[in-house]
């Protein structure tokens, strides 16, 4: 048959089977739109996400610094610099970088007072007729006088507390800053010269106000140079302040402590400037001030707005050329910096980690869009067996059938291929005026951006379509006149799938895949770069395949089971369905096929979006790690405002045994860390208080030393340093060391601080003395004094005078009579506390021994003490002491301080696997552990996995420990401190609060800090939440997933619709025999809504599932996060099932009404039709 | 006269799950071309079997069959579409079965000729002198809904003749319209076999209309019962059990409704109306 004729029978085939091919028409326009729309959604997302990520970058991010330092300014220079930036912004960048402020700034130059206590014009005057006088004495004098010498010129030399000043200038300086008072000094019309006035220059108002200069007055500029005479007298013309403080000709500068001057006459006046030397008070020859180290900079603004997607890497190569050429044409001196290309960098990646679940899920409704391509095909095809019969019988080949079809279904697929591209645009237009999205875009159409060509996914699709909808003919073309003729009325054979067990291949071929793409990871980032991987892609649609494969398997059994057990329902109208269901059950299990797709890409979606949101939420209160986290150097110890719960944490690292792989490690208070620390029950325990509360097993906090009581406000004890005797130190005249030892306490407060206390004074060799300590004040510099009730940890002693460095030297003391003094005066029993590092203590010895000590040996012409003289030398006492002994020499060098302190149980920590595995710990080992500086023993009592606000990636491991027990660890060894700074206290650096009002807290929290000195860093939950659920792809991709889902309800309605009415059409017969028999119309009409209801509650039940199966597919995607890093913590799928439900039962309700539709439709046929149409 | 149809021990056995039924059990059926036979017989007694082999839609179990020399017991897909485009024509009783609703009337029989590969001009002149001959050419651009029944089943005539085959095979084609319709389509059937040379073969239920043919073939149980038409001497197929069908139009012609009396004569038995009718 020639090709005229064919295409003249297509023709009037396609226009007389218009009504049909509309819904195929419109089914492959839009299987091709979707495609499109994979490259114009993900480019126009992207596209968004570019905007996005430049609106909320940082200026100094985005702008481009240029900038050269030279230490001899020249304005000839300067301005070649200036030439070559804005030639090459005009020539690269200016598309974007549209304008640019260029500032000239000095290093710092003194400001010196003229007028005042020292006026150095009228020194240098002075100095000037003096210099006269004295050259014209001298010049007068004979040949054997000695000329007198000419004093040196008394150049101005800055005070001691000299004010500091840089000079700034700029072409367009006016513009920035205002003038308060005065006239801003213009550029000078005449070039300096012979009587050059005083340099009229612009002080900011802080300058003038610290300098308590006033206008007009002078002062001396100098620049820091070894050269006295370079300086400059300069008049105050102009008041200024910045007009915008936040100016990026400012930079980092406080524009209120600068001076400034037009660029012309900074130019003018960092050159030498030649003048009539009797002019200057000094007779300097030339004044101005050269070899100034001045930097010009500019910095090219960034207009966010200019950036267009296409132009990334347009953008790339421009800042590359810009940068090099500038360096190049400066000779390298010009160096240009910008963070934007890092930016873009991230922008790449997050393309493609984000992309990766765009196409997936794009692929996944293209696919389904394909099924009901095939189905709908498959069901028109079923339907035209008669004709195609006809075809046959006259005279058409299985050629010319075939090419009929095809030729149709080409030209379905060829008009549907010209129309997509605009559909897709459109489709992608909307999904901007739809939520989430809508919020970033304003609700304005989505831009649509096109980098790469859309023509092969058009084609693509056209291909695709077109076989979709024309390969069904192939088995058709074949089946004998007489199978085709009575199509409708035999009931469907098994697929050609299951025939050949193809489905169960496909199956196998997804668990390699899956298995493959465990092992290669779904991002391929081997070489740098990061890609997807296209097996990741195609994994979910052949998910869905597969899982569809498999349910045309099982689903006529299920529904044999479901007609079975509705035959056993009273009522005919259960039974009769029940009957036509369990007979014929693999057409309605391709139905119930279509709407699985349906509900089940709904089910995903809206799960999809279930699981971002509260990954977006998990992933913001683990980084939070509660609702307010304060990170502050001191912020442990803030008050916690009325009404939150809050606890202090200390983050330092350690490693068990010493390990090189250091780990993450929190300090914390158990109780208090369970009760506020965001919790998911995967991070080891369902009750973060099971995981948590292990370190302190008895509840109690650990005992850090002796509870002084709570009104003690000093310690006292009485002592005396053992002397030596009375001969030696007769020996010693003169060079005897000063034996006085200062008591020194480590305490702790009832806010776990630390204090070094000292006593007020010393134990002597001379006498017994009583020391005492001031509890209410320490060493420490806290915001607040110590807060009781006190725990004395250690107390040690000190030489108050030591002598090369020695802290101790063997020194031994008696002590007794501990007590603390307050409202009453309390004895204090030291038990609990025990000698340390050398320090040796003998209990109970004779308060005598440092008397006998003394008398021990006499002098030679000494008499020895009577035994009244003995009793009543201040060295003696009666009854027993404490006598600590000290272990010898004792530097500042030897960390190690005989102390007697408090015994510290072995820490309890809790480990994470990694740091478990790595030193092969267990729970209930104990090992040394390094934590900060120290190392201490510790018994591993407990595993964590996931810490929220741990997440150090340079870190290998967490591990978890008591705050207070840790506190004693680190802070509780004395250090030496008397006569040395004191040792650095490990502060707890975060606060961390449960909040109801996290803004309050806030305010709170910073109340408590100086004015302009608040916490350096405040986290909040909400801040966090918001940050993370911003990101447009992410947005995006919900939108898409929406937009997919509504598709494919639509087209499960348009093929449950197209089947029913099919289907009850097929079986006119039935329901005429039934009305024959006495059924009334609503009853048929019951008995087929009935049934179609039972097949398509089974898709949909199956759907949802399948649904949540697909969701678990993706999670690895979404597990990547944007930086092709793992997300923090793991992605959980997050089912609402109230959602859910309410979708569904949305779903159900257009199906139902779609059912009923059609089934009334042709129940409400009369009778006679009825039977007229089984004629037919 | 040249022989169009052979069947020679014509057996067909249809599958029907476990069971097997026969529905051709060794006919022998010939048919010369140029006539006009018609074929009667019970329900199942396998006329529209013999039809469906005839019209190479069915593959007999045995025996041979051929029509138009060629032979249907082993026809391969493309000679069996050689034989659809030049050796047979059909006419089936559903009338909407024969054409194709999209195309108007003259499209509907030039089909056939544009899936043969007709030139345009050949076929317009062809599709026009049928239409002519079928007294539908004022509907020649009629769509086939605004026909009415018997000029759908002309147009299907025309469609079924539009390649010139040698047999038109017809099952039913007049089942669903009235008898005036019907007895003017088996007319024209008449005058195309006889004057066009056309061989006809009518499967039908209506013995009256059968009567219209040159020879009617009785089909009971898959054999041939009696062939030829009821004129004064009938064949009649006597079954194993001594069972004899008589023709309802030969039992009207001799006046016997329900009952008859079988008297023995020289000659043989003598079938007349029993008692009770000769009291009227």
């Amino acid at each position: 048959m020639k090709l005229v004729t064919y295409l003249e029978l297509v023709t009037r085939r396609l226009w007389a089977k218009r009504g049909i091919l509309i819904g195929s028409l419109l089914g492959a326009t839009l299987v091709i739109a979707l495609l499109v729309v994979v490259p114009l959604y993900q480019d126009s997302v992207r596209a968004v996400d570019l905007r996005f990520s430049l609106q909320s970058a940082l200026a100094e991010e985005v702008d481009v610094t240029a900038f050269v330092q030279t230490t001899s300014y020249g304005s000839t220079e300067a301005e070649a610099n200036r030439e070559i930036i804005n030639r090459l912004q005009a020539a690269e960048i200016s598309d974007w970088y549209p304008s640019q402020v260029e500032r000239l700034q000095t290093r710092e130059l003194i400001v010196i007072p003229t007028g005042g206590s020292v006026d150095w014009i009228a020194l240098g005057e002075e100095w000037k007729t003096l210099k006269a006088e004295i050259e014209l004495a001298n010049s007068q004098l004979d040949i054997t006088e000695e000329p007198t010498e000419v004093p040196s010129p008394p150049y101005p030399t800055p005070p001691r507390e000299a004010l500091q000043v840089r000079m700034l200038t700029s072409p367009t300086l006016s513009q920035h800053l205002e003038v308060i008072e005065g006239a801003w000094p213009g550029p000078l019309l005449e070039a300096p010269g012979d009587n050059a006035a005083p340099l009229p220059i612009a002080v900011g108002s802080d300058v003038a106000k610290l300098s308590q200069l006033g206008l007009g007055d002078q002062f001396v500029l100098k620049p820091f140079t070894g050269r006295p005479e370079v300086f400059e007298l300069v008049e105050i013309a102009a008041i200024v302040a910045p007009l915008d403080v936040g100016a990026k000709i400012w930079s980092v500068d406080d524009p209120t402590r600068m001076i400034y001057l037009p660029l012309e006459t900074f130019d003018a006046w960092t050159a030498p400037v030649g003048i009539a030397a009797v002019n200057d008070p000094w007779l300097r020859p030339t004044r101005g001030l050269p070899n100034m180290t001045v930097t010009q900079r500019w910095v090219l603004d960034f207009d966010p707005e200019s950036l267009q997607f296409e132009e990334v890497e347009l953008i790339r190569g421009a800042l590359n050329n810009f940068r090099a050429q500038a360096s190049q044409d400066s000779g390298g001196r010009i160096a240009a910096n910008t963070a934007l290309p890092l930016l873009l960098d991230e922008f790449d990646i997050r393309s493609v980690t984000v992309g990766g679940p765009i196409l997936a899920i794009l692929a996944l409704v293209v696919g389904g869009a394909l099924y009901f391509l095939i189905y709908t095909s498959a069901l028109q095809l079923e339907r035209e067996g008669p004709e195609i019969a006809l075809l046959k019988t006259r005279g058409a080949s299985t050629w010319q059938t075939t090419g009929i079809h095809m030729a149709q279904s080409a030209v379905v697929a060829a008009v549907a291929a010209l129309a997509a591209p605009y559909v897709a645009r459109l489709l992608v237009g909307v999904t901007g005026r739809i939520p989430p999205l809508s919020d970033l875009t304003g609700g304005e159409p989505l831009q649509v951006s096109q980098v790469a060509s859309i023509a092969p996914y058009v084609v693509g699709g056209a291909i695709a379509t077109f076989f979709s909808m024309g390969l069904a003919i192939l088995p058709f073309a074949r089946r004998p006149v007489l199978e085709l003729r009575s199509l409708s009325a035999r009931p469907a054979g098994s697929s050609v799938w299951q025939r050949y067990n193809l489905d169960l291949f496909a199956i196998a071929l997804s668990v390699v895949i899956l298995l493959q793409l465990v092992q290669r990871g779904f991002i391929n980032t081997s070489d740098g770069e990061v890609r997807l991987d296209a097996l990741a892609v195609v994994f979910p649609v052949l998910l869905l395949f597969t899982g569809a494969l498999v349910l045309l398997r099982l689903l006529p059994w299920l529904l044999r089971i479901i007609g079975w057990l509705m035959t056993k329902a009273p009522g005919l109208s259960f039974a009769l369905p029940g009957w036509h269901l369990g007979r014929n059950p693999v057409p309605y299990g391709r139905l119930a096929l279509l709407v699985w797709l349906t509900t089940g890409l709904g089910a995903f979606a809206l799960t999809y979006a279930g699981t971002l949101e509260q990954s977006f939420q998990d992933r913001a209160a683990f980084f939070a790690g509660t609702d307010v986290r304060v990170i502050e150097d001191e912020a442990g110890y803030l008050t916690v405002p009325a009404g939150d719960v809050g606890t202090a944490v200390l983050r330092t690292d350690g490693a068990p045994r010493q390990s090189t792989r250091r780990a993450e490690v929190l300090a914390v208070r158990p109780f208090e860390f369970a009760e506020v620390i965001t919790w998911r029950s995967d991070f080891g325990a369902d009750d973060p208080h099971e995981v948590f509360d292990v370190l302190r097993p008895q509840g109690e906090p650990p005992k850090l030393g002796i509870t002084l009581p709570v009104g003690a406000t000093s310690l006292l004890i009485d002592g005396v340093v053992v002397p030596l005797s009375w001969a030696e130190q007769v020996e010693l005249e003169g060079s005897k060391p000063d034996a006085s030892l200062r008591l020194m306490l480590k305490v702790f407060d009832a806010d776990s601080r630390v204090w070094t206390m000292q006593a007020e004074n010393d134990f002597l060799d001379t006498e017994w003395s009583t020391v005492e300590v001031d509890l209410t004040d320490g060493l420490n510099t806290y915001l607040s004094d110590p807060v009781p009730p006190l725990t004395l940890h250690a107390m040690w002693v000190e030489r108050s005078n030591p002598g090369g460095n020695t802290i101790l030297n063997g020194e031994s003391i008696l002590i007794r009579g501990y007590r603390t003094v307050g409202d009453d005066e309390v004895p204090l029993d030291l038990i609990g506390l025990e000698p340390r590092n050398g320090l040796a203590i003998q209990k109970d010895v004779l308060a005598s021994r440092a008397a006998d000590a003394y008398y021990d040996e006499i002098p030679s012409e000494a008499m020895a003490p009577t035994a009244s003289e003995f009793e009543r030398s201040p060295l003696y006492a009666e009854g027993q002491a404490d006598l600590w002994v000290g272990p010898g020499v004792r530097t500042n060098l030897n960390a190690a301080v005989p102390t007697l302190r408090a015994l510290l149980d072995d820490l309890h920590v809790l480990v994470d696997r990694e740091v478990a595995a790595n030193a092969g710990l267990e729970v209930g080992d104990t090992a040394p552990f390094s934590i900060g500086a120290e190392l201490f023993d510790g018994e591993v009592v407990g595993f964590v996995d996931r810490v929220p606000a741990m997440n150090d990636q340079r870190r290998e491991g967490r591990m978890i420990v008591d705050l207070d027990a840790l506190n004693g660890w680190l802070n509780g060894p004395p250090s030496w401190s008397f006569k040395t700074a004191i040792a650095r206290v490990e502060i707890p650096q975060e606060l961390w609060i449960e909040s109801d009002d996290p803004d309050a807290t806030i305010r709170l929290i910073n109340a408590q800090f100086l004015p302009g000195d608040e916490a350096d860093d405040i986290v909040t939950l909400k801040e966090a939440a918001g940050e993370f659920s911003s990101r447009p792809v992410q947005v995006g991709l919900v939108a898409v997933l929406f937009v997919g889902a509504a598709v494919s309800v639509a087209l499960a309605l348009a093929g449950v619709t197209g089947y029913v009415l099919l289907a009850v059409t097929r079986r006119a017969r039935e329901m005429g025999v039934l009305r024959a028999l006495g059924f009334p119309r609503r009853g048929v009409a019951a008995t087929f809504t009935v049934e179609q209801l039972a097949v398509l509650g089974l898709g949909a039940v199956i759907g949802t599932y399948g649904g949540i199966a697909l969701m678990w597919a993706m999670l690895p995607f979404l597990q990547l996060g944007e930086t092709a890093t793992d997300i923090e913590p793991p992605i959980l799928i997050s089912v609402n099932w109230a959602v859910l439900l309410g979708y569904i039962a949305i779903v159900s309700v257009l199906l139902v009404f779609s059912v009923v539709w059609a089934t009334r439709r042709v129940s409400a046929k009369r009778m006679s039709e009825v039977l007229r149409e089984v004629e037919r | 006269m040249t022989r169009i149809i052979e069947c020679d021990n014509l057996i067909k056995i249809h599958k029907q799950g476990n069971l097997e039924v026969v529905a051709l059990q060794g006919l022998d059926f010939t048919m010369d071309k140029g006539e006009f036979i018609s074929i009667v017989g019970k329900s199942g007694a396998g006329k529209s079997t013999l039809l469906q082999i005839l019209a190479g839609l069915e593959t007999p179990s045995a025996g041979q069959v051929e029509v138009a020399g060629t032979d249907l017991t082993d026809l391969t897909s493309k000679q069996r579409v050689t034989y659809y485009r030049r050796g047979v024509g059909f006419l089936w009783q559903d009338f909407t079965r024969n054409l194709v609703p999209y195309l108007n009337a003259i499209q509907n029989i030039e089909l056939p000729m544009l899936l043969a590969g007709v030139p345009t001009r050949r076929r317009k002149k062809r599709a026009l002198a049928l239409l002519e001959a079928t007294g539908l050419r004022s509907n020649a651009y009629a769509r086939i809904s605004t026909l009415s029944g018997g000029e759908q089943q002309r147009l299907a005539l025309c469609v079924a003749l539009s390649l010139g085959p040698q047999l038109l095979l017809a099952d039913e084609p007049t089942g669903e319209l009235d008898t005036g319709t019907s007895l003017g389509i088996y007319d024209l059937l008449r005058r195309m076999s006889h004057d066009g040379g056309l061989s006809v073969l009518v499967v039908t239920h209506d013995v009256a209309l059968a009567q219209r043919t040159d020879r009617v073939v009785r089909l009971a149980d898959g054999r041939m019962a009696t062939q030829g038409r009821f004129e004064t001497h009938e064949l009649l197929a006597v079954d194993g059990r001594g069972m004899v069908q008589l023709p309802r139009e030969l039992l009207a012609e001799a006046g016997i409704n329900d009952e008859l009396k079988a008297t023995l004569v020289d000659e043989g038995i003598l079938l007349e109306p029993s008692g009770g009718n000769d009291g009227d």
